[in-house]
């Protein structure tokens, strides 16, 4: 039902109606805006990559093809725009990290729990964050996480299940999950 | 120690995925398995905490700054179903002048011998040639920009950009300082090829260039561009470090390959 809503909108946008891809804003705006701010960890940098998704998006709607899920195109570029956000100041990641931590903590998220995720989340590298990202936050499948990324469904397991590891060492150090 | 099979057999269980089969198999060694019990705890955990983070609403701003710079896009052109792609355009312009299409493919032709004796006999670049590196930029096929990483800490402001051809890369940096700078980029003598060149206006500035290590003293400005040849090989990541007064301004790993 969605799709079908999606596809109507996005050929009344090509006709002309921008009214319609403000509907397409509203109804994606939230997802596109958490999958930003869970790769970059920075609100400021969230919005403005968000923004670029669907300018892009609306720039590029000629080019989506209705046999693929709207979401699915869209998300990939969300995803693409915060990698390569990602990629021009990773230079910098590692010393701004703790100040960004700071900064989504205070403003965004209080829960202890959700603290420590966000902060396990920066040991990763971003192609492992992206899956943890699009899997855990947005629930998508392994397929469908492949054709966002477009990587093979088996590079999203691997990827996966080491980004795991490395979350489960983590936050087992600080004292969860630890049954034994 | 545990199987990669048994951690495969966690991850599919944890995502809802694993067939009856690989269940029973999992139920049976967790039966025996201390170590695998205390993974799939942990796992467990690890997804409960991550089902705790709670979207987050994008900030009100955000929906009226897309519509404007939708708005902004439209104003400056024709509705989108008007606009007829370029392969349309060319079809439309060749169905009745013919002429343009055997130009067109003529200049296609000449371009494409072009590009493939470049790229068949640029495979590095040897110590002859670094004096043209900055000419290269300009007339390598298919040299296509890579990363931009911009610079400004302690009042040292610049960027430096990767640029990448066939088994090629190239590093511009550029540096606004108040006092010298020092940079430094290291990389591997044994995959790669290192050369620089810097303005003449820097006459004060002490470049060298030796066993994989680059050093430009006491630079106030301008640009350096260091070249590298992979001879064959994958070009390895390079190490960047500047310094002013005393202090790092700027610290990183620069991957030098298309793509990366």
């Amino acid at each position: 039902m969605i799709e079908l809503e999606d596809r109507a909108l996005v050929q009344q946008t090509l006709d002309g109606n921008l009214r319609a891809f403000e509907a397409i804003v509203d109804r994606y705006q939230k997802p596109v805006f958490n999958i930003a701010l869970r790769m970059l960890r920075n609100a400021d940098d969230a919005e403005d990559v968000a923004q670029v998704a669907f300018l892009k998006a609306y720039e590029n709607l000629r080019s989506y093809k209705p046999g693929f899920k709207f979401f699915s195109w869209l998300y990939r570029i969300a995803m693409n725009e915060s990698l390569n956000f990602l990629r021009q100041r990773r230079p910098f990641e590692r010393m701004e990290e703790a100040r960004e931590a700071a900064v989504l903590t205070d403003e965004v998220e209080t829960a202890e729990v959700a603290q420590q995720i966000e902060a396990a989340l920066m040991r990763l590298t971003v192609d492992q964050r992206a899956v943890v990202v699009l899997k855990h936050f947005e629930g998508f499948s392994y397929l469908e996480i492949g054709q966002i990324l477009n990587i093979s469904e088996k590079k999203v397991k691997s990827r996966l299940f080491a980004a795991r590891q490395i979350l489960r060492g983590v936050l087992v150090k600080k004292g969860f999950g630890s049954n034994d | 120690m545990i199987s990669e099979e048994i951690i495969d057999l966690v991850n599919k269980e944890i995502d809802g995925v694993a067939s009856s089969e690989e269940a029973a198999r999992l139920k049976s060694v967790l039966a025996t398995d201390p170590e695998a019990r205390k993974l799939v705890g942990e796992m467990q955990a690890l997804a409960t905490a991550m089902s705790a983070v709670q979207k987050v609403q994008p900030p009100p701003t955000l929906k009226p700054a897309i519509m404007r710079s939708l708005e902004a896009v439209d104003s400056h052109r024709v509705p989108l179903t008007a606009r007829p792609s370029i392969l349309q355009a060319f079809k439309s312009s060749f169905l009745w002048k013919p002429g343009y299409a055997f130009a067109c493919g003529l200049a296609v032709g000449v371009l494409l011998f072009f590009l493939t004796t470049n790229l068949l006999t640029r495979q590095s670049i040897g110590d002859s040639e670094l004096s043209g590196t900055l000419v290269l930029h300009g007339q390598v096929p298919g040299f296509a920009p890579g990363e931009t990483i911009e610079i400004n800490r302690d009042n040292v402001k610049g960027n430096i950009e990767t640029h990448f051809g066939s088994n090629v890369c190239m590093i511009r940096l550029r540096v606004e300082a108040p006092e010298e700078v020092t940079v430094s980029i290291l990389t591997d003598p044994a995959r790669v090829h290192l050369d620089a060149v810097r303005p003449s206006s820097e006459s004060g500035a002490r470049l060298t260039v030796g066993n994989g290590v680059l050093t430009l003293v006491g630079a106030r400005g301008g640009a350096i561009v260091a070249l590298f040849g992979g001879n064959g090989h994958p070009i390895p990541p390079a190490q960047i470090r500047i310094m002013s007064t005393g202090k790092p301004v700027f610290e990183g790993v620069l991957s030098l390959e298309k793509g990366n």
